[in-house]
């Protein structure tokens, strides 16, 4: 799955550093700029390697980070319920991001060429409450960083870790302290994620082209579809949650083209009715203009494992309704229908509520969303860039 | 307008009096330029000490130091991945010397940016394509460490910019590094005018600080987070406020502002004096006029409005002339009082000459207050000048005889005030300067009184000797008297400079012979050994012994230094000694103490002795001891707070919160230190022989370090700091006097003042009586006779004005030495008055009366006898 | 000595004001000359053209043997002191002195010993009738008294010569009177050439000689 694209990230990583208030801040002055901002300008590609080759994605160390490559994530989105039934969605996302292609020198433990940063947020659908915390730290001296084996990626004391000598679950933590200047409560998280269904290789054999050019590609897995188990706390207040996320890892250094506006991303979990298992993920890729540039992806998960991977022609993807957001101006998609004819596939799409945007210097929208179908319903996440 | 054809009068006179005009208009200028200079010097400092310490430490709430300078980095790692506190930033500073900007003392400081975004905020100049183009790289300066980053204005002071090589020295060691992007200028990163940024990976390497920072500036949010910082940390490491931190350091620039604002008030009271002399002058010259302007028919009002008028006209111009003067003088104050607090005591990051338009507005306030104020008598008088055809000769001479009961006992009733001011304990420091101000007033109007006795009674006791030899200075004496409203004018100006000069003179001598006098007590070992190793300041056990087999040695003083925060006191140091052998000076002990040895006594009872500076922040003064004469004072331990009691309290010139003392097993228990961290050796001899004696000893212990620690011999791998105590001891007073340069420069400026107005007066005062110069003349006089006449009166009127400033500046010195530096500094030291400085003072005062006197002088020589007699 | 003036020409205001052209006077040793004339004609100038406190434009002043237009300011100031004695209409008293030291003011300037000067002084006191005010101040003087001081003072150096400048001009008829015949009374009998310049027409009976000033010139006579 391309999510990101690199230029966006970097804008990400500007307006996190920017002032103590996280993307609430307002944008630097015209004359001057912030120092973390500075550092995140765009440099050459040149040494950096580029993700190329179908087929080349091994275990256990592509768990780890890549650091030649210029950007990489890891990714756990999910949906999860008291025994009440109320619905929390959840969002915990670890960014790599090289500063620099040519390794470090010097003794210092300080040296490093590689930046990390964090996305968390928590919505509370009962409460209609879309929270949302960043972290960023440089990748050395144990304060951030990814590792293969065992796996875990970390900033400060946010992370997601592999549990003891189990290859296939996972531990999330992540708190967000309370914020004096946006009002935002204290919240937390804590999540074992179980591997229930076989890994995805997007693409070709974990190859995922995003455009025509040679180089407009990521390496790219998937973990469909994991059980959740643990326990979210707001305002000091904590309820025993389950539910199901999906996982990406994709790494790569220049895989959008340069007219790439943004891209829209579904990844669904169907958990009522006779398709009751099945795990899928859409994304398109929009062109300035809005149209899609024909390079759209996905895949489907059934309950018993067997994987499709999709292109933009299994899947169509229609807008029905639009949210303007009071905080960026932004209008985004609200409402869609999303076709699989092949698959024999069509659902409802809306979000569990309004208001799931990441407002700031670059605000994107990233939020639960509710599934209906003729035959059943499902939960899963939807995130959308570029508006 | 009626007044015009007067107001052109009286401007006609004083352009044909161009020189007097002149000096006018420069005594003003040069007493509001004294005011404003001193007002841009004690502004800029302060704004210099906020913005260096708020911007610096801007949003931190707190801030963890350690005992030894520095933090291990991995107490940060665990406050980030343990306590997820992710609003602390490591930071890396140590004050560098940089021989390419002048060799300025600036902080290297080493920063995290990506932990920055909570607590300082750092700009560069954005060209069109990010970046601009001269700002540098920043990006791989901070990433790759390559370089480092300095502000855009400080770069260009050493016209120096991005590539240019920058040679950092500290602690005997010297780095060279290269400029790698460039701050935006300007008010954008004011508080980086001093610093030398850094990625902290980069500023590590370059101190060689191993896996350890300087510090970790924390947000911390509530209680419960301070808490669980505290639990977190280890032995030697403090967590403070950021706040308390700062108001150490805000209470030192208080110091420094409160002896600016104590000169700022002389400058004023000289100022005011100057002018006052300046303008009299000007206008009681113009009796003759104003009494053939009445005769004409000017009305009084018109008369004193048109001395107003052109009194307000000149007072106008030097006002804006001292401005202009004063903000030169105040750049040059500024640069210097800065450089010393830089130098000696805290690393200003900010160096600004703040020039507010309220210090300019109350420059030219006070230039024309106090110049229309001064020429409100001499205008009234002007005004009450009688018709040139019913003038008298020394009306106002006549006049004076009858004020002269008022002022006197106006002048002791101002004093008598003044000294229940000063005798007021509850007075605070604006009400002293008021009271200075009231002396000053008080002696200036016994001035005539005083003057007319003192001419009278040498008369008296010399009349009958008249002679040859003594008709001179009689008649120079006997001419002062009579002029007493002109002269005690002049000699009451040039008391309240001249008692300034002896004011500043003591105190500065006074606290300097303090100074000696405690180096020589607590510093006073021949030989001081260290350690260079910043890191690790413990010196090797078995030197001590090697140091006391030396035959030279007589005695070892060594001891180790605990640093910790206190809420009262800020900095304090503990020591401790395993042989002290300061000789103290006490302020205070505790009852039943009578010699030093009672005291190594009770500080093995676990008794802590301190300094007064920590007594006083401290709250322990003599009144608050118990019924038994205890006095008690908690301390922060490893053990958490603990009470001491004092056994003494001992006088001291430590800067910051002060210093305590506590026996050897104090410290191990308390603060877990049994090392020794320095020495202070005693070698034997005298004179010749001692110094042969300290150098063979230097030697040898410079043999053992490297030895030790450097058996390949190379040179400049010792570890051991080691200096002779002369040196210490002369760098430390050559800090004092670097510290006392402005005094010195105000010294200076009243030498000035006093000239400036002193001239003015007698050019005056000659001038007035040309017709009785002329007599003299046609008697046979010649113009040698008549210079000598002159250059006496001068001498007599200096005489009395240096004898007059004697009390007075023995008074203002006590001011200084008791209210001002006590208040400043917290430092009590004794006033030694210097009979040097007084016979000086009286030299200077005459001196600069004959100086001033010659000018005239001559001119009285060559005076037109015809005219002179013609003039009636 | 006598004083002889010839050729002399004066003028004020950068030669505007013409005061003397071509003037020529002798008078002689130990007589008395009353000079008259109109205000502002000259009289005053004369004077202190004699006493070297002036110079004229051109002409030749010889007192004596010496010729004091030739002389320099520092000569004439010397010989201004050891050979003329000079009394002003308004006595010019120092105020700052006492009667005595007044007095011996001028021969102190010239360096005399302080006794002789005392003792000289005191006797010139007493000589004008002042022996009882010699430690008083000027001010405490009436004009009278003032104006014998400034002659006690005039002849402390023994000058053959002594100039009055309208001795009596600032003094009343009665007081005037007897000041006159004091300074005539002294000239005549220590022998000394007296110039005197005044309104007073009782000077005429004490004066040898009668010079007017009119036409820049000095005439004899009266002028009528």
């Amino acid at each position: 799955m391309m999510r990101i694209k690199t230029k966006l990230l970097l804008l990400l990583t500007a307006c996190l550093m920017l002032a103590g208030i996280g993307c609430g801040a307002p944008p630097a002055t015209e004359e001057t700029v912030n120092i973390a901002a500075a550092l995140s300008s765009e440099t050459g590609d040149d040494c950096y390697a580029q993700a190329r080759l179908p087929g080349a994605i091994r275990f256990p160390e592509d768990y780890g980070p890549h650091k030649r490559f210029k950007t990489e994530w890891w990714y756990y989105t999910g949906n999860l319920k008291t025994r009440e039934g109320r619905h929390f969605g959840f969002q915990l996302t670890f960014f790599r991001q090289a500063l620099d292609c040519r390794v470090a020198q010097g003794e210092s433990a300080f040296r490093t060429n590689q930046l990390y940063f964090a996305h968390f947020a928590v919505t509370d659908t009962q409460n209609k409450q879309f929270l949302s915390a960043q972290r960023m730290n440089r990748g050395s001296l144990g304060i951030a960083g990814a590792q293969a084996l065992p796996f875990k990626t970390w900033i400060d004391d946010w992370q997601a870790a592999q549990v003891e000598r189990e290859e296939g679950a996972l531990r999330l933590t992540a708190r967000a302290r309370s914020q004096k200047q946006t009002g935002s409560p204290e919240f937390s998280v804590s999540l074992t994620l179980t591997r229930e269904k076989p890994m995805i290789l997007q693409g070709d054999r974990g190859l995922s082209r995003k455009g025509p050019g040679p180089a407009d590609a990521s390496h790219y897995y998937s973990f469909p579809g994991m059980s959740v188990r643990g326990t979210v706390t707001v305002k000091g207040e904590s309820a025993d949650v389950t539910g199901h996320a999906w996982f990406d890892h994709e790494w790569s250094t220049s895989a959008l083209g340069a007219d790439v506006a943004g891209w829209d991303w579904f990844a669904l979990r169907i958990n009522e009715g006779p398709k009751t298992g099945t795990d899928l993920m859409v994304c398109l890729v929009r062109r300035s203009d809005g149209t899609p540039n024909g390079y759209g992806f996905g895949s489907l998960s059934r309950l018993d494992g067997s994987i499709a991977i999709l292109s933009e022609s299994d899947f169509a993807i229609t807008v029905n309704r639009t949210w303007t957001s009071p905080d960026s101006g932004r209008t985004y998609p609200a409402g869609w229908t999303i076709r699989l004819t092949t698959y024999g596939l069509e659902m409802k799409v809306s979000p569990v509520m309004e208001g799931q945007e990441h407002t700031g210097m670059f605000p994107y929208y990233e939020g639960a969303i509710q599934v209906e179908m003729s035959d059943g319903r499902g939960r899963g996440y939807v995130e959308m860039t570029g508006y | 307008m009626r007044l015009s054809p007067l107001i052109r009068t009286c401007f006609r006179s004083s352009k044909a009096q161009l020189l007097r005009t002149f000096l006018l208009i420069f005594g003003i200028a040069l007493g509001v330029a004294g005011v404003v200079a001193i007002d841009i010097a004690k502004i800029s400092v302060s704004k210099s000490f906020e913005l260096s310490t708020a911007a610096l430490t801007k949003r931190a709430t707190h801030q963890i130091t350690g005992a030894d300078f520095t933090v291990p980095q991995s107490l940060f790692v665990r406050l980030r991945t343990h306590l997820g506190l992710h609003k602390t930033a490591p930071v890396i500073a140590r004050e560098v010397l940089v021989p390419e900007l002048d060799g300025r003392t600036l902080t290297l400081m080493g920063i995290d940016p990506f932990s920055e975004s909570h607590f300082r905020d750092i700009r560069f100049r954005t060209g069109t394509n990010g970046i601009s183009q001269d700002s540098g790289d920043p990006r791989t300066v901070m990433t790759r460490g390559d370089g480092v980053i300095l502000s855009g204005s400080l770069a260009a002071s050493g016209e120096l910019g991005v590539d240019s090589a920058l040679t950092l020295t500290f602690g005997g060691r010297e780095v060279t590094t290269r400029i790698g992007a460039l701050l935006a200028g300007g008010d954008k990163n004011p508080a980086f005018d001093g610093v030398i940024l850094a990625d902290i990976a980069l500023a590590q390497e370059i101190l060689g600080m191993g896996n350890r920072i300087s510090r970790i500036d924390l947000v911390l949010d509530s209680d419960a987070e301070t808490a669980r910082v505290r639990e977190l940390l280890p032995p030697g490491l403090t967590l403070t406020k950021t706040e308390d931190r700062n108001q150490t350091i805000r209470s030192l620039s208080r110091s420094f502002e409160t002896s600016l604002t104590a000169f700022s008030m002389l400058v004023l009271f000289m100022g005011i004096f100057l002018i006052y002399n300046t303008v009299s002058f000007s206008v009681a010259r113009r009796r003759g006029l104003n009494g053939t302007l009445r005769a004409l028919g000017a009305t009084r009002q018109e008369i004193f409005l048109s001395v107003q008028a052109e009194v307000l006209v000149y007072a106008l111009a030097g006002s804006a002339l001292g401005v202009g003067l004063g903000i030169l003088l105040g750049t040059g104050a500024v640069r210097a009082v800065i450089a010393t607090v830089s130098d000696m005591y805290y690393t200003l990051t900010v160096s600004r000459t703040h020039i507010t338009f309220a210090i300019l507005l109350k420059g030219v306030l006070v230039g024309i207050l106090a110049a229309v104020g001064s020429s409100l008598m001499p205008a009234v008088n002007a005004a009450n000048t009688r018709p040139v055809t019913l003038m008298q000769r020394s009306a106002s001479e006549s006049r004076l005889s009858v004020y002269l009961p008022g002022l006197t006992t106006g002048g002791v009733l101002a004093i008598a005030a003044a000294l229940i001011i000063f005798n007021w304990p509850g007075a605070s420091v604006n009400l002293v300067f008021a009271g200075v101000f009231l002396i000053f007033t008080g002696g200036s109007f016994l001035t005539p009184a005083l003057v007319a006795l003192i001419t009278r009674g040498a008369d008296a006791a010399t009349v009958k000797f008249s002679g040859r030899h003594r008709l001179m200075p009689a008649m120079a004496m006997r001419n002062v008297r009579r002029s007493l409203s002109r002269t005690s004018v002049l000699i009451a100006s040039l008391m309240v400079v001249v008692s300034v000069y002896i004011g500043i003179d003591t105190m500065t001598r006074s606290f300097r012979l303090s100074i000696v006098h405690w180096v020589d007590g607590h510093i006073g070992g021949d030989v001081h050994v260290a350690s260079l190793d910043d890191l690790n300041r413990s010196l090797d056990k078995t030197l001590l012994d090697k140091i006391l087999a030396m035959p030279d040695v007589r005695a070892v003083s060594a001891y180790n230094i605990h640093r910790a925060f206190s809420e009262a006191s800020g900095e304090v140091h503990i020591f401790s000694y395993l042989r002290d052998l300061s000789k103290k000076e006490w302020t205070w002990r505790s009852p039943g103490v009578k010699r030093d040895g009672d005291v190594d006594r009770l500080l093995e009872d676990g008794w802590i002795i301190v300094s007064e500076i920590f007594a006083r922040q401290n709250g322990l003064m003599p009144e608050s001891q118990d019924a038994s004469g205890g006095l008690f004072v908690a301390m922060d331990t490893l053990r958490g707070p603990e009470t001491f009691r004092v056994a003494g309290i001992f006088r001291d010139f430590f800067m910051g919160g002060g210093r305590v003392v506590v026996s050897r097993e104090t410290m191990k228990t308390f603060w877990g230190h049994d090392d020794i961290t320095a020495m202070q050796i005693f070698v034997h001899g005298e004179a010749d022989a001692k110094k042969s004696a300290v150098q063979r000893v230097m030697g040898k212990i410079r043999g053992i370090d490297r030895n030790d620690n450097a058996p390949d011999e190379t040179p400049g791998s010792a570890l051991l700091k080691i200096r002779s105590g002369l040196d210490i001891k002369q760098s430390i007073l050559a800090a004092f006097d670097k510290t006392f340069l402005i005094t010195s420069a105000l010294q200076v400026l009243t030498a000035i003042v006093a000239l400036t107005g002193i001239i003015n007066s007698v050019m005056a005062l000659i001038l007035e009586r040309a017709r009785e110069l002329g007599i003299l003349r046609a008697c046979g006089a010649l113009p040698s006779q008549v210079r000598t006449l002159v250059l006496w009166e001068c001498a007599v009127s200096g005489f009395l004005a240096g004898l007059l400033a004697l009390p007075l500046g023995a008074f203002l010195s006590w001011v200084l030495v008791h209210v001002v530096n006590f208040r400043s500094f917290g430092w009590t030291y004794d006033m030694h008055l210097s009979g040097a400085t007084m016979i000086q003072a009286v030299a200077f005062s005459g001196t600069a009366a004959l100086l001033a006197g010659i000018a005239p002088a001559f001119r009285a020589g060559r005076v037109d006898i015809v005219k002179a007699l013609r003039t009636e | 000595m006598d004083i002889c003036i010839a050729g002399l020409d004066k003028t004020f205001d950068n030669r505007d004001r013409v005061i003397f052209k071509d003037l020529t006077a002798t008078f002689r040793t130990g007589k008395t000359s009353v000079l008259l004339g109109k205000s502002g004609v000259g009289k005053s100038s004369l004077l202190n053209l004699v006493a070297g406190i002036d110079t004229p434009d051109r002409g030749r002043i010889q007192i004596g043997d010496t010729v004091v237009s030739d002389m320099d300011d520092a000569g004439r100031t010397l010989f201004r002191r050891r050979h003329i004695g000079f009394v002003f209409q308004s006595f010019n008293l120092i105020p700052v002195l006492t009667v005595l030291e007044n007095v011996g003011l001028v021969g102190q300037l010239d360096g005399r010993p302080d006794r002789d000067i005392k003792e000289k002084a005191a006797f010139l006191l007493e000589t004008v009738g002042l022996a009882d005010r010699l430690l008083d101040f000027p001010d405490r003087l009436s004009g009278g008294e003032q104006q014998r001081v400034a002659l006690a003072r005039a002849l402390i150096n023994d000058p053959e010569i002594i100039l009055a400048d309208e001795p009596t001009g600032n003094l009343d008829g009665k007081t005037g009177t007897a000041v006159l015949e004091l300074i005539t009374d002294q000239a005549k009998r220590l022998h000394k050439t007296l110039v005197m310049v005044t309104h007073s027409p009782d000077a005429l009976a004490w004066a040898d000689e009668v010079f007017t000033v009119e036409n820049y010139a000095l005439v004899p006579g009266n002028g009528i």
